[in-house]
């Protein structure tokens, strides 16, 4: 049965592998049989990755695919930003701001909650 | 009766998240609810069952061969266990598979409870 | 409704998130005793952790369960994890 997946991206890049493996993880979600619907969101030390200059050599391919399969949403949660002195301007344009209500109404819409 | 799938991305000993695991997954197992692990990066290890601890009466992998034996499935990222060298799985326990990410979007398909670990 | 399963290092994040949800419940679980559930309608704490750690006096606003009373509340919510 197809669900609605949140990918909760929490761990500073690049100290662990998840915030890969996590991408990963949302390719293989989207291209099983039931074709799960998912959407990202980066918070707390997670933001870190949302940096335009942060290296995205090893992710890059997987969100190339994932494009490829269905349009999908990179929320990064704005007072995890303004806790950690991060502008708007210091973004990768692929990453959209959400209030932190936002990123609760996400966790209810979605059926799973994943934390990577 | 429920289906909860377990995604378990710590290897057994240094984190308590494989005793965590074991210890839900066998409640929930003996309260005769369908539960099954999808084991990724680090988790993989837990399957092991060449583990050996002196210390320890049980080590991990003898709690997770347990659960199998009392109806879980436990499938393991086969990209996972090839990178840290495990062959294929070769010295899991019987019962313990090796698949694919797949095989977990399958589970969560069929799941009612996704718990991560 | 939502069962929250907090834990360190994300239970600061987990419970800011828990509190904008009218119909939260809290598990405090693993080192996520350690956090402060309270302002919770309904928050518990998992009597292993709790015990292990000697946190019980610390968490009084939480009631304690074991694993086969989280097991039926896994079942009768749907699980956000934060640990």
């Amino acid at each position: 049965m197809e669900k609605k997946i949140l990918f909760m991206f929490l761990r500073a890049p690049f100290g662990a592998i998840y915030y890969t493996e996590g991408l990963r993880a949302v390719v293989g979600m989207m291209s099983g049989l039931d074709e799960h619907k998912v959407t990202c969101v980066y918070a707390g030390d997670g933001a870190y990755y949302c940096l335009k200059d942060s290296d995205k050599s090893e992710s890059a391919g997987y969100v190339k695919t994932i494009a490829d399969i269905s349009e999908t949403h990179y929320y990064v949660e704005k007072e995890s930003l303004d806790e950690r002195g991060i502008q708007e301007g210091d973004l990768d344009g692929m990453f959209e701001v959400i209030s932190r209500d936002d990123f609760a109404k996400l966790i209810s819409d979605n059926d799973v909650v994943y934390d990577f | 009766m429920a289906n909860i799938n377990f995604l378990l991305t710590e290897g057994p000993f240094q984190t308590e998240k494989w005793n965590t695991a074991a210890k839900i997954a066998g409640a929930a197992l003996k309260k005769g609810h369908k539960v099954n692990f999808f084991c990724y990066l680090d988790g993989i290890y837990n399957g092991l069952s060449t583990q050996e601890f002196a210390d320890w009466e049980k080590v991990p992998g003898d709690y997770f061969n347990e659960l199998v034996e009392n109806g879980a499935e436990i499938v393991c990222c086969g990209i996972c266990v090839n990178a840290r060298g495990q062959q294929s799985g070769k010295f899991f326990y019987e019962g313990i598979k090796v698949g694919g990410i797949p095989d977990w979007a399958a589970f969560v398909g069929g799941a009612d409870r996704v718990v991560t670990l | 409704m939502a069962l929250y399963l907090i834990g360190l290092p994300f239970a600061k994040t987990g419970l800011e998130l828990a509190k904008r949800d009218s119909d939260a419940k809290v598990v405090l679980i693993e080192d996520g005793v350690y956090a402060d559930g309270s302002g919770f309608g309904e928050v518990y704490a998992v009597k292993e952790d709790v015990e292990k750690r000697g946190v019980a006096s610390r968490v009084a606003g939480a009631k304690v369960i074991d694993y086969d009373e989280l097991v039926d509340l896994i079942v009768d919510n749907k699980v956000v994890n934060f640990l």
